[in-house]
């Protein structure tokens, strides 16, 4: 075992080994930051690319390029409250009213630091894990996933809207609007009124756009307001103050990591999910819930650390089990398999030092590049300080072209305009967006999961003993407030003399 | 009793429920009708317990407390108008996009926009013209994406 942490090492630190991780790590963080732009649109690209290379570089290529896009991708939903990846969304919630308040320095502070120790401290509990991880993913069947993924849609409905009836309306209708469409198993056309453009559903990543990004503009203009940062936006100092942060609330970073990890394990959860969870449970478990929404920094530590090191998990159970864990992993398996590794448990023994190099890569790349986003944090802060009439016009082409390169549609310039609206909508009057676009993320898996389900075990597959732990739970969460303010007033009307 | 957009909201969502449950109906098979059935029952109950909720809000307290009292959301006041405006502007470029491309529309959108703003001809040329090399650069040449050239210009 150390002789292949030695061979790792050596092959890792080789002057072109460490060439290349360093110019795939560049181009990553170029990609994460440009919005709507994640791996899985650009892994493609490089695919045939890494075809005649030698293994060790092709693949360090791919790793170093992958493991810095969601270093850097939080930086535009900081700034500009547009998802560089969908799993990064939830770094909006929290990131961007810092930087309203003048804090995009130290929120991007706390975001690199967050997201690249989350990225380095997975890496060395990857192989340690192995023999503790296998057993969950083997006891979580169709039944729990179907409720794991209900409960995860609940946690947010309840922790993100203005009541949790709201949230899990929002939360519902994420549900409903991903069935929009073809249905694969029947052949039936759902909700699509005979238009071709919704016979393939609608799009993540217009969406996205829409609910996120561009209902946050038509927000903020029609306040009256002439940038994003309401007031001027710190230096160098702002961004040391969010690594500090990082160390301040190194607890929940800890937790986070490791929700994160976990969850990047399961294959099929899906990468959306981790991040939400930890913004749920930084909220649920920090002294200050209210100040969450209105610019907490935990709020940008907790999904940052979680959107890297889910990526570790994800990448462990694609190497160890050749099960990929996201569509992104997918991708990792075809490269892996393009350059002559079949991945599963027989790579961890016959390719035990390449698998470490690839590992410690992901530790290298995301130091690397949480070093390039510190130092350059300060001046991209300042793109908060733009005034509205460039930066109205700057964001909507980016988005535009973002949203075209993704999908190919322009169909769904459309999407983005109605969803910009309805996002909105939701935003003034207390509706939960992540909650609907945790819904929507999820609804494929989630019929997927239930059907199978209910064809396995019978229409009373939640009764099954965990999944009905898992209903309970979510009882439990979404009834909490009203639970608590009836024994408030039963206590006040008992209590007065 | 005047009813505020809150009330709506939640009747929409809940006009949205039941023509969900419908339309889940028309499915035909038990695959594709369960869960979009399921989904849009939950959502109309929840939405009637919030449109309930809502008429008993005004109904108790009068129209300005029920407003202090919804729960979540933004309780600021708004420029309607303003906002009709700048999504005029987005619907236009989107609208522009789909006919002319984006190689002849981001540079005429982002100049047409300034000079509207009221600012200056060199400040709305040069943004212009940066807008659409950054566009170009990236996308075409860095990416290797061919953008789209519009309806007009014969597509992509």
């Amino acid at each position: 075992m150390l002789e292949a942490y030695g061979t790792a090492i050596a092959t890792l630190f080789q002057p072109i080994n460490l060439l290349i991780l360093f110019a795939a790590v560049i181009v990553g963080l170029i990609v994460g930051v440009i919005p709507a732009i994640g791996g899985l649109a650009t892994l493609p690209l490089i695919l045939p690319f890494i075809f005649r290379m030698p293994v060790e570089i092709a693949l360090i290529l791919i790793v170093g390029f992958h493991a810095v896009i969601f270093t850097s991708s939080g930086m535009t939903s900081i700034l500009l409250n547009i998802p560089g990846t969908a799993p990064s969304a939830a770094t909006m919630v929290d990131g961007f009213p810092m930087t309203r308040k003048g804090e995009g320095g130290r929120a991007i502070g706390a975001a690199v630091t967050s997201s690249m120790a989350g990225g380095v401290l997975p890496v060395f509990l990857a192989l340690a894990m192995v023999p503790l991880v296998l057993p969950l993913i083997i006891a979580l069947g169709q039944p729990e996933m179907a409720i794991l993924i209900l409960l995860g849609i609940s946690f947010l409905a309840a922790l993100t809207g203005g009541s949790a009836i709201k949230g899990l309306m929002a939360g519902m209708l994420g549900l409903l609007l991903s069935f929009i469409g073809y249905h694969t198993i029947t052949g039936v056309h759902r909700f699509d009124f005979g238009a071709a453009a919704l016979y393939d559903g609608i799009e993540l990543i217009p969406l996205a756009l829409g609910l996120f990004g561009l209902s946050e503009l038509f927000y903020l203009i029609m306040k009256g307001e002439t940038a994003i940062a309401q007031r001027a936006i710190a230096k160098l100092s702002g961004v040391m103050e969010g690594v500090k942060d990082v160390w301040r609330h190194r607890w929940l970073w800890f937790r986070s990591t490791i929700i994160g990890y976990v969850i990047g394990i399961i294959p099929g959860i899906g990468a959306e999910v981790a991040t939400w969870v930890c913004y749920g449970q930084a909220k649920q478990t920090s002294k200050h819930p209210e100040k969450f929404g209105k610019g907490a920094v935990e709020g940008v530590i907790a999904p940052e650390a979680a959107d890297n090191a889910k990526e570790a998990g994800a990448m462990l159970t694609t190497m160890a089990l050749g099960i990929p864990g996201s569509s992104v992993m997918a991708l990792f398996l075809a490269a892996f398999l393009m350059v002559g590794v079949t991945p599963g448990p027989a790579m961890m023994v016959e390719h035990l030092p390449l698998a470490l190099t690839l590992l410690l890569g992901i530790a290298l790349a995301n130091i690397v590049g949480g070093v390039i986003c510190l130092l350059a944090a300060p001046q991209l802060a300042r793109v908060a300080s733009v005034h509205f009439d460039f930066l109205f016009p700057g964001i909507l082409i980016v988005a535009m072209i973002g949203v075209y390169v993704a999908t190919l549609s322009p169909m769904n310039f459309a999407t983005v305009l109605i969803f910009g609206i309805v996002g909105l909508v939701m935003k003034l009057y207390g509706y939960s967006r992540p909650a609907l676009l945790l819904g929507f993320v999820l609804g494929g898996l989630f019929e997927r999961y239930s059907l199978l389900s209910i064809k396995i075990y019978g229409p009373l597959f939640f009764l099954r003993p965990i999944p009905l732990a898992m209903l309970i739970v979510m009882a439990l969460l979404l009834s909490y407030p009203y639970l608590k303010r009836g024994i408030t007033s039963l206590r006040g009307r008992y209590s007065q003399p | 009793m005047k009813l505020k957009g809150s009330f709506w909201v939640a009747l929409l969502f809940l006009a949205l429920g039941l023509f969900g449950t419908i339309q889940s109906l028309t499915f035909g098979y038990w695959e594709s009708m369960v869960l979009p059935l399921g989904i849009s029952i939950i959502i109309s109950i929840l939405a009637a317990v919030e449109v309930a909720r809502e008429l008993k809000r005004r109904g108790d307290k009068g129209e300005a407390a029920a407003e202090k009292k919804q729960e979540g959301g933004i309780k600021e006041k708004f420029d309607a108008r303003r906002l009709g405006v700048v999504f005029g502007w987005a619907a236009g470029f989107c609208l522009a996009i789909y006919l002319l491309g984006f190689y002849i529309s981001i540079p005429v959108f982002a100049f047409a926009y300034l000079k509207w703003r009221k600012r200056s001809w060199l400040v709305a040329v040069v943004f212009a013209i940066a807008l659409l090399a950054f566009s170009y650069l990236v996308f075409a040449i860095g990416l290797k994406v061919p953008l789209y050239k519009g309806l007009i210009f014969g597509a992509r």
